[in-house]
């Protein structure tokens, strides 16, 4: 297992649900976790809670990452009390399914504003700290399922973060930062669990390994990106999704 | 996960290379029991077999024929003498003598051998793993195999696809690490002036150690990707790649 002894990390979103996973494994290799939210106070220290009693260390920070201003204040503080950054994970989501005709500008604005201005503000402050040093790591979770129904905006915004992703790789790599795109596809999280059983059960006829992602297996691919195992990879995505994928390409849907 | 068991045996194919030595010496040191394979290159799969000697338990199988013929057979027989068989590796590094027929033979080859042994690892584990390694052909682009390697590639990431979905039922993964310059002595020997002179963005190339560091992230952590070329290239290409 790639060591991240020393690492300081801060991941978005991390209150819960694969933000959550990554922030422990994060720290169960030894990086020191800051661990954002935005509203769920209540379940960032649940987490921080379970990630000190694994014997890690962090500390939970609000945010709302579609504000640059409470994002600047965020890595200031991180930056004040750690005197670098290492690892930024942009995790933060969220979803506002509706079939297109019935989807509202908001519904479409909301989404755009977390999936990607929030990656922008987040990266922005991070790449700053980062680009002192002349070493960083930017893991973008975006989704490996951008052509599902009722999610024009959710797809719109992580294909966007595809673009971003390989653009700031080759802009801030000879800063000696390091950019990755990691696309899931259907993970078990209490965002999942709002999906019927039908659409469950369909789902396992496409994926090959016929089940569905843990998210601890996320945060191992994160983890491995993060460290310097992974120091020849940057600018690239990587699915990871049960061969979903493959059979997508292979056959459609 | 979800019951998965350790993978404990791997079988590293074409390992007589400076990047199946950093393979064979991060499996090892992992404690797993690995079995080597290069009948191209016998003499160096057998010095790593001599210099692991002493950390696990390491087998020179190179006289094991796993080009054609009974494969299968072969296949068990290793699996037998390792004590069962979890994972294979399939290693290349172009060689300068050898002709466009020989690639294109290795492809097949690789294929074959992957199906022969996805069965025989499926009888031991429901966590398997096949990694196929190549390189992105434009590091030998001005090679008179280049045009060899452009297939080759292509067709390393479709068997990979495929492979993945027919196998993934058992319980065994198969994905593919593309490997773009990479500092060895036996890729510096054949790369034209202009690819020595490409700087990717991170300034550095990778060693045989970064490739070995992957695989065994693919082989030993990677629980849910399967079917993917995972593209290691310092950032030169920019996910350009479209696999």
């Amino acid at each position: 297992m790639a060591a991240l002894d020393d690492r300081i990390a801060l991941v978005t979103g991390g209150s819960r649900g694969l933000g959550r996973a990554v922030a422990l494994e994060l720290a169960r290799r030894g990086a020191w976790v800051a661990i954002n939210y935005r509203s769920r106070e209540h379940e960032a220290r649940a987490a921080l809670e379970q990630l000190q009693a694994e014997g890690g260390q962090g500390a939970v920070y609000q945010a709302d990452v579609t504000d640059l201003k409470q994002v600047r204040r965020m890595f200031e503080a991180v930056f004040e009390q750690r005197r670098r950054l290492d690892i930024l994970v942009n995790n933060a989501g969220v979803i506002r399914d509706a079939y297109f005709l019935l989807m509202s500008a908001s519904d479409w604005r909301d989404v755009l504003e977390v999936d990607l201005n929030g990656v922008f503000h987040c990266s922005k402050e991070a790449v700053r700290i980062m680009a002192g040093r002349r070493c960083g790591v930017i893991v973008n979770i975006g989704s490996g399922l951008i052509a599902q129904l009722g999610q024009v905006n959710h797809s719109a915004a992580k294909a966007g973060m595809v673009g971003f992703s390989r653009a700031l790789a080759r802009e801030v790599g000879p800063k000696g930062i390091r950019v990755m795109h990691v696309a899931p596809g259907f993970f078990k999280t209490e965002m999942s669990e709002t999906l019927s059983r039908d659409s469950i059960e369909a789902s396992y006829l496409l994926t090959p390994l016929e089940r569905w992602g843990l998210p601890e297996e996320l945060a191992a691919l994160v983890a491995f990106l993060a460290s310097d195992d992974a120091r020849c990879f940057s600018g690239q995505s990587i699915a990871i999704d049960g061969g979903r994928g493959a059979v997508e390409a292979e056959f459609g849907l | 996960m979800n019951g998965a068991t350790e993978i404990q045996a791997i079988l590293i194919h074409g390992a007589g290379t400076s990047i199946g030595w950093a393979v064979a010496r991060e499996f090892s040191r992992r404690g797993m029991v690995v079995a080597l394979h290069d009948c191209e290159r016998p003499r160096v799969a057998a010095a790593i077999a001599r210099e692991l000697a002493g950390e696990s338990r390491i087998l020179d199988v190179s006289a094991m024929p796993l080009e054609r013929g009974d494969i299968e057979s072969h296949l068990a027989a290793i699996a037998e003498c390792c004590g069962r068989l979890d994972a294979l590796v399939n290693l290349y590094v172009p060689d300068r003598t050898a002709g466009p027929v020989d690639l294109q033979s290795y492809v097949f080859n690789l294929y074959h051998r992957s199906v022969a042994t996805a069965s025989i690892i499926a009888l031991h584990t429901n966590n398997g793993m096949i990694v196929n390694q190549f390189f992105l052909a434009s590091a030998f682009a001005d090679t008179d195999f280049a045009d060899c390697m452009a297939v080759a590639r292509g067709a390393i990431a479709s068997f990979t696809r495929i492979l993945s979905i027919q196998h993934g039922r058992l319980g065994v993964r198969v994905n593919g690490l593309l490997v773009g310059l990479l500092d060895a002595p036996e890729i510096t020997a054949i790369a034209s002036g202009r690819v020595l002179a490409a700087s990717p963005p991170l300034g550095r190339w990778a060693e045989p150690v970064d490739v070995a560091k992957s695989i065994a992230f693919l082989v030993l952590d990677s629980g849910y990707i399967t079917g993917q070329m995972l593209i290691m290239d310092g950032g030169l290409t920019g996910g350009v790649n479209g696999f």
